[in-house]
């Protein structure tokens, strides 16, 4: 793959042509622009997501990475394009009504609520049955090693227990798409890793369609499926794991003849 | 090691602020107990020259009509608390989801008007609609300002937390009914508090929409308070500064241990394995 992000039709051919390769019912964005007045962030960014995949975009800080998940899940107006998911138009629905869940690195929990019925909160929305919400948080928590702290407040919670909170939380909602802004960052590498394989883990098992934006390349190829690496506002989707990782501008090659050399 | 002098200084400071303080608060309550109890306080002498319990049996008996003016003031400002309270908590959201410019300054309006000179202008509006020197009229007007200052406060409470939590609620399916309940009601209860707390003590303390809307058909406590000051009886105007002065104390207390418990809760949450 050509290196250079800035070739503007190179892009669209390799978004035109990864998309081609992927079911059409999962994740589809095609063109959109978004920006806050008249500075663009966002230029003609298309992209596909097959159902039950992961979509990672690697992209350094400021690069629109965060700007492209707020558009996707309306938390901020597109100025053109259009997005669908599973053959549904989304893109003038409010968040709500999108079946869209965006988690960023700050994990948002209900501090009046147990870890318990935060991870239950969203069966208690639909009205679940009793029996129903016991049985599905208990699997959860124990998946996420939190049945210890079943009992526990928000601010009894270290930030990885947070996290693990947060992302029970947003699997039991069964979102259509999960929009995940580098929800692992201000965890300490342990806690890191250990996330990065139970987020691997809980996606394959629940068949989660999902947007995981990074700048580590190694969380990168943890949980992805597809890859794709951001630059000024334009993405380039690569077309299988193997060019995402020979890409220089991925710094991948770098860091692997950097540990090479040791 | 032994603390150095400068040290110790310090460490007494806030003991003898403390201490300042409540002197400062319960001297004057000392005062006008002495003054509800005694009668025939000469000069120079330091306490009166008797003391009983007379006067303060005679509230209870109700013979000055002192005891049915407390409960029209505690009546009056259950109302316009509660009342002040909801509409601020609504007028308040509504306006943040507007973030109008010119509505912010807008409600800031009523901190720059004095209520009496509006209650003055509204004057001839209430007598037309038959609420002049009602007891209705005066709560009309009361909740009128006690909820443009819950207004404010409540347009203040909301934040960028408070949005992200009511976008996941919604994203969840959740209502309308589910936002106040997990949202608005958790995060905001202390500010809700002190909404109510705010606008009851303003109601209960209010002298000049009372007499200017009630034209001194609606008797409260503060009314009664300032006829006797007229009047100068020393005895009953102490007794009725005690009891208008109660709820404040209360109401304040109420707000300040609040906050301490919160603080130390927190403290303690973060304390527990």
């Amino acid at each position: 793959m050509n290196s250079d992000p800035s070739h503007p039709a190179l892009m669209r051919k390799l978004a035109s042509e990864a998309s081609a390769a992927i079911t059409p019912s999962g994740l589809c964005v095609r063109q959109i622009s978004a920006g806050f007045g008249a500075t663009q962030i966002l230029k003609d960014v298309s992209l596909n997501v097959a159902t039950g995949n992961t979509l990672v975009v690697l992209g350094e800080s400021g690069c629109g990475k965060t700007t492209l998940l707020r558009a996707i899940a309306g938390l901020i107006p597109i100025s053109s394009g259009e997005v669908e998911l599973r053959s549904r138009m989304i893109s003038l629905l409010p968040p709500y009504d999108r079946e869209v869940l965006y988690l960023d690195q700050e994990p948002l929990l209900f501090e009046h609520l147990s870890v318990f019925e935060n991870i239950a909160f969203p069966l208690r929305m639909k009205k679940a049955p009793e029996q129903t919400i016991q049985s599905a948080v208990r699997e959860l928590l124990v998946a996420t090693d939190l049945l210890p702290h079943a009992a526990k407040r928000e601010g009894q919670l270290s930030g990885g227990q947070k996290q693990r909170v947060a992302f029970g939380r947003a699997i039991l909602a069964r979102p259509q798409l999960l929009l995940l802004d580098e929800p692992f960052c201000s965890l300490d590498s342990r806690t890191r890793s250990h996330m990065q394989s139970l987020f691997a883990e809980l996606s394959q098992r629940y068949s989660l369609t999902s947007i995981f934006v990074t700048h580590d390349v190694r969380e990168a190829l943890v949980v992805g499926h597809q890859f794709g690496r951001m630059a000024d506002g334009v993405l380039s989707v690569y077309h299988d794991r193997q060019s995402f990782i020979s890409d220089d501008a991925t710094g991948i090659p770098a860091e692997i003849a950097f540990w090479k050399r040791l | 090691m032994a603390e150095s002098p400068q040290n110790q200084s310090a460490n007494r400071r806030p003991m003898l602020f403390v201490v300042s303080l409540a002197a400062l608060l319960v001297t004057p309550y000392g005062l006008l107990l002495l003054l509800s109890l005694g009668s025939g306080w000469t000069f120079p002498n330091l306490r009166p020259d008797r003391m009983d319990f007379a006067p303060w049996k005679s509230i209870l008996a109700d013979r000055d009509g002192l005891l049915r003016a407390m409960a029209t003031s505690a009546g009056i400002s259950l109302i316009v608390a509660t009342f002040a309270t909801v509409m601020g908590l609504l007028i308040g959201r509504s306006l943040r989801q507007r973030q109008s410019p010119l509505w912010r300054i807008l409600i800031y309006l009523p901190f720059v008007v004095s209520p009496v000179i509006a209650a003055t202008s509204l004057y001839d509006l209430l007598v037309r609609m038959r609420l002049a020197g009602t007891l209705t009229g005066v709560v009309a007007v009361q909740v009128l300002f006690a909820t443009s200052f819950c207004a404010v406060i409540s347009f203040e409470l909301w934040n960028r937390r408070t949005d992200r939590l009511e976008s996941l609620v919604r994203s969840f399916g959740g209502n309308s009914v589910a936002v106040w309940r997990h949202v608005i009601l958790p995060e905001c209860r202390g500010l809700i508090g002190v909404c109510i707390v705010q606008s009851a003590l303003y109601s209960w303390l209010d002298y000049g929409l009372v007499s200017v809307i009630g034209g001194g058909h609606v008797v409260t406590l503060t009314t009664k308070l300032f006829g006797y000051i007229r009047e100068a009886s020393v005895n009953q105007a102490a007794m009725s500064s005690i009891v208008l002065m109660t709820p404040v104390i209360i109401g304040l207390s109420f707000v300040g241990f609040g906050t301490l418990f919160r603080s130390f809760r927190s403290r303690t949450m973060l304390e527990e394995p």
